[in-house]
């Protein structure tokens, strides 16, 4: 088996946690063991118990190269009816996310999932989009890519999972009723729409995630995805250079997770939509 | 106190409000403003700029505290971001005002309005550094001929030539947007800057796309995305006398996830996509030599060869 999880050891009031230290195209290199009191910062059972900040700096550099892994080994509460993701649920919506990175993981599957299906059912008449072949071979080839990142971005969640269900959202069915998808401008502009929410979600969303390799997952697939949008919005006429809040600003777009979750929510299926209570 | 003016400035710009996604993370909110919120974004910067830290180092970190270093960690990372980001700068400011360079019309005003929004990421790059107390590196005299001389006379003539300049130009274009991945991994848990890099990197790598379909108009076979280490659509000197594309062939992910796998170990469901798809479908960062939390190594390989001595 090529995916190494999390080798999470309980003893006593303590853990005993493997990680892979940070190492960038390093795989397995620098394992480290770190044995970290389960009364601190990142096991409190209610979140609050701060430390004096020198001892929290103290253990701070060392336990975060496996914090996220040991939070994601953490029970996966998704299917616990006290969990925060399965509360707020005004109108019967079903998917939760689950919670750390594996929730932002999730999130930006979701969004995969639908830029997947948007991008096939927009291939399906391309004629009607009066496609060159140069742009019909990059639509596939961003549809395939995508395709590629949805099932990685599955394998990734299942990699953080320590239970025997997996920790993975369900496929989710569209509703792209609310998109005109067979005629070339409105198409393509909900496509590049679609494309920029999964970047500004990416970057948004990486503010709260806590593992190196979670970072460097998403920040992978939010530069292809900018790729992406940069080249479906070359066959745009108007379409902007760059997706930013103030002109000539480097900075991109980012979206909280509860606003990326919304807008992945509106080509949701209703009943079936992303839970979005409990993000940020 | 240069620290936690850093932290103040960069949260003065930060108009989004911090919670955690969910109650279950456990990781402390950096948030900008209060003297609260600055000791929850300084435990989470040294939390996120000591994760980058080997094993070695950490184990140290961990006995020995939070030092200078760890504001040193961070602005390496962003002083290579800048580095990779100033070559690029000087390229397009150079070769676009020299006469000698014949650029199409609609190309010149694609690569004129990239100019600026590079110009601010050099400034918003040099501000963060400056705050944090540490030396902003300054840009280098450049030799963009690859021969590492004033004089020029290296392989490329990027001033004369629109498909050379195109070519560095896109070389240039992803190490930027592949550096700033690297610095996603070494700020690893810190949000306030993990934020702002992946900012910065949705803009660059919407502009090296930009910039690979201006190249693709004469190069046949050029994609907007890199493909398995872009073989097919480099000149040697670029594949073997300086990798430009070092570790961009990988079909890792994820540190561990190994895409190409089949049968009961695999990532992806059957049938395998091609590799070419499998490689233009993840970006990928620079590799690090065992000692590095930064990618020195990679660029002083591939920038060097560009810089005037």
């Amino acid at each position: 088996m090529n995916l190494i999880g999390p080798s999470l050891l309980a003893a006593g009031g303590r853990f005993a946690f493997a990680a892979s230290a940070q190492s960038g195209n390093r795989p397995g290199a620098g394992v480290i063991f770190v044995a970290v009191n389960q009364q601190s910062l990142f096991f409190s059972a209610d979140g609050a118990a701060p430390l004096p900040r020198r001892a929290f700096l103290r253990y701070a550099g060392a336990a975060s190269a496996g914090a996220a892994l040991l939070l994601a080994g953490c029970k996966d509460t998704s299917d616990d009816p006290t969990n925060n993701t399965a509360t707020a649920n005004p109108n019967g919506e079903s998917v939760g996310l689950g919670s750390g990175d594996v929730a932002l993981i999730n999130l930006i599957q979701a969004g995969k999932q639908l830029s997947v299906e948007l991008f096939r059912q927009l291939l399906l008449t391309p004629n009607n989009l009066s496609l060159t072949p140069s742009e019909l071979g990059l639509l596939t080839a961003i549809r395939d890519q995508q395709r590629v990142q949805r099932d990685t971005l599955k394998a990734a969640a299942n990699t953080n999972r320590t239970g025997t269900s997996a920790l993975n959202i369900k496929d989710l069915p569209v509703d792209f009723a609310s998109l005109t998808l067979n005629e070339r401008t409105a198409a393509l502009t909900a496509a590049l729409s679609h494309l920029n929410t999964l970047v500004a979600g990416a970057a948004g969303g990486l503010r709260y995630a806590s593992g190196g390799r979670t970072m460097t997952l998403l920040g992978q697939i939010l530069s292809v995805d900018a790729r992406h949008a940069a080249t479906v919005a070359r066959m745009l006429p108007t379409a902007a250079l760059t997706d930013v809040t103030a002109s000539g600003d480097a900075r991109n777009r980012a979206l909280r997770p509860s606003e990326t979750a919304t807008a992945f929510n509106l080509l949701i299926t209703s009943g079936s939509r992303l839970l979005t209570g409990s993000l940020a | 106190m240069q620290l936690l003016a850093w932290l103040d400035a960069l949260g003065a710009v930060d108009s989004v409000p911090v919670s955690p996604i969910s109650p279950t993370a456990g990781v402390p909110s950096a948030a900008p403003a209060s003297a609260a919120s600055r000791r929850a974004a300084l435990a989470q910067l040294g939390r996120g700029a000591l994760a980058a830290i080997p094993a070695v180092g950490a184990a140290f970190a961990a006995t020995a505290g939070p030092g200078p270093r760890v504001a040193s960690i961070v602005t390496d990372a962003f002083n290579l971001i800048l580095r990779a980001a100033y070559v690029q700068q000087a390229l397009l400011a150079q070769a676009l005002a020299r006469p000698t360079l014949v650029v199409p019309a609609p190309d010149r005003a694609r690569l004129e309005a990239i100019q600026p929004i590079l110009d601010n990421l050099i400034v918003q790059l040099s501000g963060s550094i400056s705050l944090s107390g540490d030396a902003v590196e300054a840009p280098a005299a450049y030799d963009f001929t690859g021969n590492r001389n004033v004089a020029g006379g290296g392989p490329f003539s990027p001033f004369t030539s629109y498909e050379d300049f195109l070519l560095l130009a896109q070389v240039f274009g992803d190490t930027l947007s592949r550096t700033l991945i690297n610095g996603l991994n070494t700020l690893g848990g810190n949000g306030l800057f993990a934020e702002l890099l992946a900012q910065f990197l949705g803009t660059t790598s919407r502009l090296a796309a930009d910039v690979r379909h201006l190249r693709a108009a004469i190069v046949p076979g050029v994609q907007p995305w890199p493909v398995d280490g872009d073989r097919s659509t480099l000149p040697p000197f670029f594949l073997e006398q300086v990798p430009a594309y070092e570790g961009e062939d990988s079909a890792v992910v994820y540190n561990v996830l190994d895409l190409t796998y089949t049968g009961e170990a695999a990532v992806l469901p059957e049938p395998l996509p091609a590799r070419d798809v499998l490689t233009a479908a993840f970006d990928q960062p620079f590799p690090l030599t065992q000692s590095e939390s930064v990618p020195t190594a990679s660029l002083d390989r591939l920038l060097g060869q560009f810089r005037a001595m």
